[in-house]
C-alpha cells in the first residue's frame, strides 16, 4: 500500500494548492507587463516570467485548476457514455453488442490526438469543447472494459437465480450488474486521469486546447519553443507539474488496481 | 490460420466504412462556414457564395454527398486544401516520406531500447537497475512528449551542443537523433514494461524450468525458448501505442521544427485548414487500421490460441 500513499500524497497537494492559488501568488496570471518580460526565477518571481512578462506561479497554479477541472469533468463524461453502452452491450449480446461494440472500434481506430485535432477544427477551440473530444474518443475503453466485467458477471449463479425468482431485467441491471462493475471500472478511470491530462496538455500546447489568455501548463510549455536556450526556466515549473500530476494518478491508479486485483 | 487472416482482414472493411462516415461528416457537417471560408475574408456576394455552394454540391442529399466522397476517395482525392488551392493528396504525399523516416528510425530504437531493459530487468529482477529503469519508465509514461522534446533539446543542443536542434538539415543521420529519440523513448517505457511482465511469467513457467533442468544453457533458453513465448503481449503493446506515436509525432515535430505531416497538419490547424486535417486524419487512421491488423495476424502466427479463440477473444485481451 506504499505506493497508494505515495499517489495519494502527490494528489492531495495538488488539490490543495490548486485551492490556495490565490494565496501563495499576489499576481494575476492573465495581466501581461511587458517590461518584466522572460526574467529568470528570483524572490520576487519565484518561478520567472514568461515571454509575456506574466507570473510562471501564478499561471501555474491556476493551470492546475484548468487541467484538473478538465481531466475530471472529461472522465465523468466519458463514464457517463461508456458505462450504459457497455452493460447494455454485455447484458443483452448479440445484435446490440454487436453494433455497439462495431462502433466502439470505430472510434478507437482514430488515434487519439489525431482524432482530437480533426474534431477540435470542426467544433473549434476551447476548454469546453476539449471535454466534448475527450468524451467522444475516450468512451469506448470505457464501454470496453464495462462490457468484459458485465459478461463475466451475468454467467454466474446468482444472477440465474435472480432470473428464476422473477427478477426482471432492470433490476438486475441495477442492483447487481451496475455495482459490481463500478470498481473496476472507477480504477480505470483514475488511472485514465493520467492519459487525459497528458492529451488536454497536448491539445492546449497545440493551441487548439484551452484558449490563450487562460493557463494551462499545455500552453504553457508551447511558450517555450524555440525559446529553451535564452528562458529554460519556462519549462521547468509547467514541466514538473504535468509529470508530478500524471505519476500521482498513474501511481495510485496502479495500486488500486493491484490491491484490488482487478484484471483490465 | 487462414481463416482467421480472411475474417481479420473482412472485419476491417466495416471499420473503415465507420472512419469515412465520421470524417465526412465533419467535413460537410458545416457547409455554410465551409463555403464562407472558400470565399476568402472579405465579405462575399450572395451571388459568390451560391457559385461556392453549388461547386461544393451542398444541397444534393447526405448519402449522395457520401457516394461521392467515396468516390472521390477510391480515386485517391481527398479534396482540395483552403489555403493555397493545392490537392491535399500531394501535399499529404510531399510531407509524409519525412514522417515516415521519423517513425521508423524511432520504431527501430524503440524496440531496442524498450525490450532490451525490458528483459535486462526481468533476468536482473529487484537488481539496482530493475528499479531504476521501472522508475524511469513510470516518469517517461507520465511524461508529455514535447516536454522530453524540449528537455533534450536543451540538455544535448543547448548545453552540451552535441546535435542538431531543428530541423532535417541536409538530411544528415544527426538531425534524426534527438526528435526520433524523444518519440522512440516515451513508447519504449510501455513497452519495457509489458516486456519485463510477459518475460517474468514465462521464466517462471514450467517448461523453463524444465529446460533449464535439462542443461540447456541459459542464454538459449532465454532466447529461443523464453523470449518467443513473451512476445504476443509486446507486439500487442507495440501496435496499440502506434496510433499514440502518431499522436506524439504531431508534438514531437512541432517542437523540433520537423519537416513532415505532424508539422503540416499543425500550420493547417492554425489555417483552419479543414480538408487537409481531414485528409491526413483519413491516411493516418488508415494506416493505423492496417498496423492494428498486422498485429493481429502477427500474433495469431506466434500463438495458435489466438488463432482458435477469434477475433472477439483476441480484441478482449487487448482492452
Amino acid at each position: 500500500m506504499n505506493k497508494a500513499r505515495v499517489g495519494l500524497v502527490i494528489i492531495s497537494i495538488l488539490i490543495l494548492l490548486t485551492l490556495a492559488a490565490g494565496f501563495l501568488s499576489p499576481y494575476d496570471p492573465i495581466r501581461q507587463d511587458r517590461e518584466s518580460a522572460l526574467k529568470s526565477p528570483s524572490l520576487r518571481h519565484p518561478l520567472g516570467t514568461d515571454s509575456l512578462g506574466r507570473d510562471m506561479l501564478a499561471r501555474l497554479l491556476y493551470g492546475a485548476r484548468t487541467s484538473l477541472t478538465i481531466a475530471l469533468g472529461a472522465v465523468i463524461f466519458m463514464v457517463a457514455i461508456g458505462l450504459p453502452i457497455g452493460v447494455i452491450a454485455g447484458y443483452f449480446g448479440g445484435i446490440v453488442d454487436s453494433i455497439l461494440m462495431r462502433t466502439a472500434d470505430v472510434f478507437l481506430a482514430f488515434p487519439f490526438v489525431l482524432g482530437a485535432i480533426a474534431v477540435m477544427t470542426v467544433i473549434g477551440p476551447g476548454a469546453r469543447n476539449v471535454f466534448v473530444v475527450l468524451a467522444i474518443f475516450g468512451w469506448p475503453q470505457i464501454a470496453r472494459i464495462t462490457r468484459a466485467q458485465v459478461k463475466n458477471e451475468v454467467s454466474k449463479d446468482y444472477i440465474a437465480a435472480t432470473k428464476v425468482v422473477g427478477g426482471s431485467a432492470w433490476y438486475i441491471l441495477w442492483r447487481h450488474l451496475l455495482p459490481n462493475t463500478l470498481g473496476p471500472v472507477a480504477v480505470y478511470s483514475l488511472m485514465g486521469m493520467g492519459t487525459v491530462i497528458l492529451t488536454e496538455a497536448t491539445l492546449s500546447f497545440l493551441g487548439i486546447g484551452v484558449q490563450l489568455p487562460y493557463p494551462a501548463w499545455g500552453s504553457m510549455l508551447a511558450d517555450a519553443v524555440g525559446r529553451v536556450t535564452v528562458a529554460p526556466w519556462l519549462i521547468y515549473g509547467p514541466g514538473a507539474a504535468v509529470v508530478l500530476t500524471c505519476l500521482g494518478f498513474n501511481i495510485l491508479g496502479e495500486a488500486l488496481h493491484e490491491a484490488l486485483e482487478i484484471k483490465i | 490460420m487462414l481463416a482467421f487472416g480472411v475474417r481479420r482482414i473482412l472485419w476491417v472493411a466495416p471499420i473503415l466504412i465507420g472512419v469515412t462516415l465520421i470524417l465526412f461528416l465533419l467535413l460537410h457537417v458545416l457547409p455554410g462556414d465551409q463555403a464562407r471560408i472558400l470565399a476568402g475574408y472579405r465579405q462575399p456576394s450572395d451571388q459568390a457564395m451560391i457559385n461556392i455552394k453549388e461547386k461544393l454540391n451542398t444541397e444534393a442529399p447526405l448519402y449522395t454527398q457520401y457516394k461521392d466522397y467515396l468516390i472521390s476517395l477510391g480515386r485517391g482525392d481527398l479534396g482540395t486544401s483552403f489555403r493555397n488551392q493545392r490537392p491535399v493528396s500531394s501535399i499529404i504525399a510531399e510531407s509524409l516520406p519525412s514522417s515516415l523516416a521519423l517513425a521508423s528510425f524511432a520504431l527501430f530504437l524503440e524496440l531496442l531500447i524498450g525490450i532490451s531493459a525490458g528483459a535486462w530487468a526481468a533476468i536482473r529482477r529487484d537488481s539496482f537497475f530493475d528499479r531504476m529503469s521501472m522508475v524511469s519508465a513510470a516518469v517517461l509514461i507520465a511524461m508529455p512528449v514535447f516536454l522530453l522534446g524540449l528537455l533534450l533539446q536543451l540538455v544535448f543542443g543547448v548545453r552540451l551542443r552535441w546535435l542538431p536542434v531543428s530541423g532535417l538539415g541536409d538530411g544528415g543521420l544527426n538531425f534524426y537523433i534527438l526528435p526520433s529519440l524523444v518519440l522512440a523513448l516515451v513508447a519504449a517505457a510501455y513497452l519495457a514494461r509489458v516486456t519485463r511482465s510477459s518475460l517474468i511469467d514465462v521464466l517462471s513457467s514450467d517448461y523453463v524450468q524444465a529446460a533449464r533442468a535439462n542443461g540447456l544453457s541459459s542464454s538459449r533458453v532465454l532466447f529461443v525458448h523464453a523470449l518467443k513465448n513473451a512476445l504476443p503481449p509486446i507486439v500487442t503493446v507495440a501496435g496499440l501505442h502506434f496510433g499514440f506515436l502518431i499522436g506524439s509525432a504531431v508534438a514531437t515535430e512541432v517542437v523540433f521544427n520537423w519537416p513532415g505531416l505532424g508539422h503540416r497538419l499543425f500550420l493547417a490547424v492554425l489555417e483552419r485548414d479543414r480538408p487537409l486535417i481531414i485528409g491526413a486524419a483519413l491516411v493516418l487512421s488508415t494506416i493505423f487500421i492496417f498496423v492494428n491488423l498486422l498485429v493481429d495476424i502477427l500474433n495469431a502466427w506466434l500463438n495458435p490460441l489466438a488463432r482458435v479463440d477469434g477475433k472477439q477473444e483476441g480484441l478482449e485481451a487487448k482492452a
